[in-house]
């Protein structure tokens, strides 16, 4: 499955612990099964069923019958495209600015501060740190920071980056803006727990083998922290694929910023379209799995450590 | 990105070294100078600045002062990859998502010399690991991952390889035998090799000139035997081998030898083979040179002989017995005997008295810890 | 009822069982285990259609408290002082429990739809939601009629505009009444308006398409509001618009947010953007700048009255079909419709228009600026020329017309 990339480490070759099962083993498995059953499959398959429905033949608004209705998938998918096309875009394009904001942060971190590990914990709580503040608290404090009468709008206008009539909040920007802002610390984390362990002994060996300092970084650095670069990358990814605070027209967004998220919102709260709104959730779960089981394959998480 | 490397080796040159961390000093004026092709180890005890020298002639450290010097070219500022030296480390440092094979054509790769992928097959061969390339590292066992990180570092055929410890991990028997391999190996390839170990034995064994470290200097230097037969320093005749040493003021001093008064017994040192020829000074024997005898022998000029005293502990150790003599005023002596049957026995408490060659008498330029106030 | 129900009849005498929330073990074992799962699943997921709900239970007499959902700034006393509401307490001896808990209609909607649509409790007596919404709720039958022989205020104080020209989603007002009335119309922020554009102040809403505004241009994500403005100033009757008129408006919205002349379409906070610049000029409610300027002490934002209309909606008092409090929820409701109790509201900062006749008199009496002003008391020439209410749709209309405009200000093409 596509998140073993999560676990990092290497496969358990060893599982006769877990074979040999017995009542208490079950015992112990069993709260935890019966959550995944109660709060994630049930509402999973209750998505399902939702996304299949048909609309009442009286017309009422919010009224639909149990169906098997593909057709909902059909629909979203001819009337979303540029939504769900744009919502992947921004997530890509997050997770890339928040990537190269991460590494060299989490590298500072764990690699270089391992010398005054004081140093090293403070800079790891400043950077958990806005996120004791709500995460819509934040942005809207964003939005004000980067309002059209805000020194740094006033800035881009002298400096000819935004013509007169144009302005960052509401454009693709300030929504990737937000969102590499937002979920920058669930790159961070998983880069610097990997970079933590990062063994310098073998940058210095690749050193030592004639590897240039880039060279090292490309060929040794870079690859042992593959696993980190990997589940951060997830953890960014996706949730940034689904969200819809930031790409809001109350928060950094416009009309033309509007995500998948968006879109669930406006059909489920507004539009009352519960099937419309489970089918673009159900394809919006389907791509991400699909996209992250190619990642995660591609780039081989099973040949590191 | 270094372009000569020297088949045959490089003379390494440090000059006046100096290497300070944040609250003490790690290396002290050190000089040294290791001819190329030559084996060389560099031998200490665990803090003593050894590994940190290493890395200096590694690149890895940056000298706080002094010259380091390869072939003629001063290379202190040169970065770890700009410098033909390579390294076999502790740890052996191999890369975990590389395989064997591709771990040994790394530095090959580096350098884009053609053909790399053959030249560490043959690597890999001469340590007989060739059907192991495909590999990763950490399913070797240790021995095994020894020989990669050897054959990563020989298939560049550095001026100069370092090998840091690199037999610590391994238990005594596959020591003894990566010992001999390595010998061979440095034999066949006549690199120059920089082999730092607190291993004596290992030192002794392999190394065509020991240089004893302590305390971040260099306390005597030279072929093992020249180390072992005439140390000049306490530590030194200490940390190779036993020693029992003697310290007295000098009471007679002629054209060739030297003597001093210890507890009413005279012991005299060959002139040319003391450090200090006058006021108090330190006087050693190795234990295999002394004998004792029950009673007291009759013996000319040209043997030193002192007693009685007591046998206070004997040990069997094989080949020879230890014997751990108390002479009143002089303190515990040790005399090993080699076990060939000798009759009669000697029985723990008997008195005898201890002699040895004056040629076999070594003084030291210092004393003992807690003789200096004496 | 059978019409919104699987075909199999198996599988709908499972899911008629589980919808109507008695699932024996019995009949749980009768299906098929694929058809009981669903029918579980079922249950949990929204959707469903109308069913014919019944008034629970009034337990009013012997249970003496009501519950009461509203929107923010709409109480005197909101930092839990209450005046109003404590005296209502002291003289009927009914406990208010009263929630500030609506900042929106569809996700308050949300928050109680499955109650709504089973009659159940939705934990709140009383709730007061717009015109629309109610709409909504007296369609599918989740709202109780009222009974207008408890509340001997209401028929005396109504005011008799609301209970047909402003009533039109509920004839005869039988359902619903109303809490106060909301204006909307154009609104600007005065400097920024005269720096940008160099007139003083919005006359019409076509000033609003001035290419000088571009970017500047806020409307509310109200479609009944934006577009019944807009309507207006088409020349529409938006109390009789035909579906052609409706999208021929709704295409030159379309056409403002895609140019860029309207950046921002929102529901709540866009006081904020007219405060800090992102906005200078567009569609508001009158109420919000009016309490906004109060709020910071200035006259920094300018409400205009444009010519060919504004449109006028209610929040409205209703009472779910599952609620246990009838009686004591038509109390308070009749509790407020004594004038001298809204204009205590309406003096304490409420500044919305008041749906009770008697009011305007004690406002003026006491502050006379306040009980002039047409925004909060509007005239019968203004309530006959220049209010007009968002005409009822039909539920078919209602989900087209929601949609098209839902996909126009997400910018679905």
């Amino acid at each position: 499955m596509a998140f073993a990339a999560f676990g990092g480490g290497a496969p358990a070759k060893d599982n006769s612990a877990s074979r040999k099962g017995g009542p208490i083993v079950l015992a112990l498995l069993l709260p935890g099964m019966i959550y995944l059953g109660l709060f994630f499959m049930t509402p999973l398959l209750s998505l399902l069923v939702t996304a299949l429905e048909s609309p009442d033949p009286s017309g009422a608004i919010g009224a639909y019958f149990y169906d098997v209705n593909f057709g909902n998938f059909l629909t979203v998918v001819t009337s979303y495209w540029p939504q769900i096309l744009r919502s992947f875009g921004y997530a890509f394009a997050a997770t890339v600015f928040a990537l190269a904001i991460s590494y060299p942060l989490a590298y500072f971190i764990g690699v270089k501060l391992r010398t005054s590990p004081l140093i090293q914990r403070l800079l790891l709580t400043l950077v958990i740190a806005p996120f004791f503040i709500s995460f819509l608290l934040r942005t809207i404090a964003w939005k004000q920071l980067l309002s059209d009468d805000s020194a740094f709008v006033s800035l881009l206008h002298a400096l000819n980056i935004l013509g007169p009539t144009q302005f960052f909040i509401g454009s693709d920007a300030a929504v990737i803006f937000g969102l590499t802002y937002n979920f920058i610390p669930f790159m961070t984390l998983p880069l610097f727990t990997n970079l933590e362990r990062l063994d310098t002994r073998l940058l210095e060996a690749a050193s030592d083998l004639y590897a240039s300092p880039n060279k090292v970084f490309r060929k040794v650095t870079l690859p042992l922290s593959m696993p980190g670069i990997i589940s951060g990358t997830l953890l960014t990814f996706i949730p940034i694929a689904g969200d819809y605070v930031n790409a809001s027209r109350d928060f950094l967004g416009s009309s033309k910023t509007s995500m998948i998220g968006t879109m669930v919102e406006a059909d489920f709260l507004q539009n009352w379209n519960y099937p419309s709104a489970s089918a673009l959730s159900v394809l919006l779960m389907g791509l991400i799995l699909v996209m992250v089981t190619f990642y995660v394959r591609k780039s081989g998480t099973d040949d590191l450590l | 990105m270094a372009t000569s490397n020297a088949f045959a080796g490089a003379d390494l040159e440090l000059i006046d070294i100096r290497k300070d961390f944040p609250g003490f000093t790690a290396l002290d004026d050190m000089d040294l100078t290791i001819p190329a092709g030559q084996f060389f180890a560099l031998l200490g005890p665990s803090g003593c600045g050894k590994t940190t020298t290493l890395r200096i002639v590694a690149g890895l450290e940056t000298p706080t002062q002094g010259q380091v010097m390869l072939g003629g070219k001063d290379i202190t500022s040169a970065k770890p990859h700009e410098r033909p030296i390579n390294t076999v480390f502790q740890s052996y440092a191999l890369f975990p998502h590389m395989t064997v094979l591709d771990n040994v054509a790394f530095g090959l790769r580096q350098r884009k010399v053609a053909d790399a992928q053959k030249l560490a097959e043959d690597a890999l061969n001469l340590v007989e690991l060739g059907h192991l390339g495909d590999r990763r590292p950490q399913q070797l066992s240790g021995g095994q991952q020894q020989r990669v990180a050897l054959a990563r570092a020989l298939v560049n055929r550095p001026s100069l390889l370092l090998l840091d410890e690199p037999l610590g991990a391994l238990d005594l028997k596959l020591r003894r035998q990566m010992q001999i391999e390595l010998k061979a190996i440095q034999l066949e390839v006549g690199l120059t090799f920089l082999h730092v170990t607190h291993d004596q034995e290992e030192a002794m064994d392999m190394a065509d000139i020991v240089a004893v470290m302590n305390k971040g200097r260099i306390e005597q230097m030279g072929a093992p035997e020249v180390l072992y037969d005439r140390p000049k320093t306490v530590f030194v005749s200490k940390f190779l081998g036993q020693s029992n040493l003697f310290v007295g003021e000098v009471v007679e001093k002629n054209a060739t030898s030297v003597s001093i008064e210890v507890g009413g017994n005279k012991i005299t040192v060959d002139k040319k083979r003391a450090e200090k020829h006058t006021g108090k000074i330190a006087i050693g024997v190795r234990p295999e040179k002394a004998d004792f005898h029950e009673k007291k022998p009759k013996l000319g000029s040209d043997h030193i002989v002192i007693g009685p005293g007591e046998i206070i502990d004997i040990r069997f150790t094989g080949v020879s017995n230890q014997y751990l003599i108390d002479i009143p005023n002089v303190g515990e002596v040790t005399v090993f005997a080699q076990n060939v049957g000798k009759s009669p026995e000697i029985a723990l408490g008997a008195n005898v008295y201890v002699s040895w060659k004056v040629e076999h008498s070594y003084g030291l330029a210092d004393l003992p810890s807690g003789s200096e106030e004496e | 009822m059978n019409q919104n129900q699987p075909e199999d009849p198996q599988l709908r005498e499972v899911v008629k069982s589980a919808l109507s929330s008695k699932v024996t073990r019995r009949a749980v074992i009768g299906g098929a285990i694929a058809t009981s799962a669903a029918a579980l699943l079922a249950a949990c997921s929204p959707g469903g259609g109308k069913k014919t709900l019944k008034p629970a239970k009034d337990i009013s007499a012997t249970d003496k408290q009501v519950t009461w959902d509203n929107w923010p700034y709409y109480m005197d006393g909101e930092d839990g002082s209450f005046p109003s509401l404590k005296a209502f307490q002291k003289e009927s001896g009914i406990k208010v429990h009263y929630n500030i808990k609506i900042d929106d209609n569809n996700t308050y909607f949300a928050l109680i739809k499955n109650q709504l649509a089973s009659g159940q409790d939705t934990g709140a007596d009383t709730m007061c939601l717009t015109d629309w919404m109610v709409a909504r709720l007296i369609d599918n039958g989740y709202v109780r009629e009222l009974d207008y022989s408890l509340m001997p205020n209401v028929t005396k104080y109504l005011n008799s505009a609301y209970k047909d020209q402003f009533g039109s989603f509920d004839p005869g007002r039988k359902y619903s009444l109303p809490w106060k009335g909301i204006i909307a119309t154009i609104g600007y922020h005065k400097a920024n308006y005269k720096k940008l554009t160099g007139k003083d102040a919005p006359t019409s809403v076509e000033d609003l398409w001035d290419p000088r505004l571009k970017g500047k241009v806020e409307v509310l994500s109200e479609m009944r509001d934006t577009l019944g403005v807009m309507m207006m100033a088409d020349g529409i009757d938006i109390t009789k618009f035909t579906s052609d008129e409706f999208y021929a408006t709704l295409d030159k919205f379309k056409k403002h947010v895609s140019s860029g002349q309207i950046r921002s379409i929102k529901g709540n906070s866009y006081i904020d953007d007219f405060k800090n610049g992102d906005a200078v000029a567009g569609i508001i409610w009158a109420g919000d700048l009016i309490g906004a300027n109060i709020e910071l002490g200035s006259e920094d934002l300018g409400v205009v009255l444009v010519e060919t209309g504004s449109t006028f909606a209610c929040d409205n008092f209703v009472i779910p079909m599952g609620s246990p409090h009838f009686a004591n929820a038509e109390a308070i409701i009749d509790n407020y419709f004594r004038p001298e109790v809204s204009a205590q509201v309406a003096l304490a900062g409420v500044y919305y228009v008041e749906p009770v006749d008697g009011v305007k008199e004690i406002v003026t009496a006491k502050e006379p600026a306040l009980g002039s002003n047409p925004l909060m008391f509007p005239t019968a020439e203004m309530f006959a020329t220049k209010l007009k209410q968002f005409r009822a749709l039909t539920a078919s209309e209602d989900k087209d017309f929601s949609k098209a405009w839902s996909d126009a200000s997400n910018g679905v093409v």
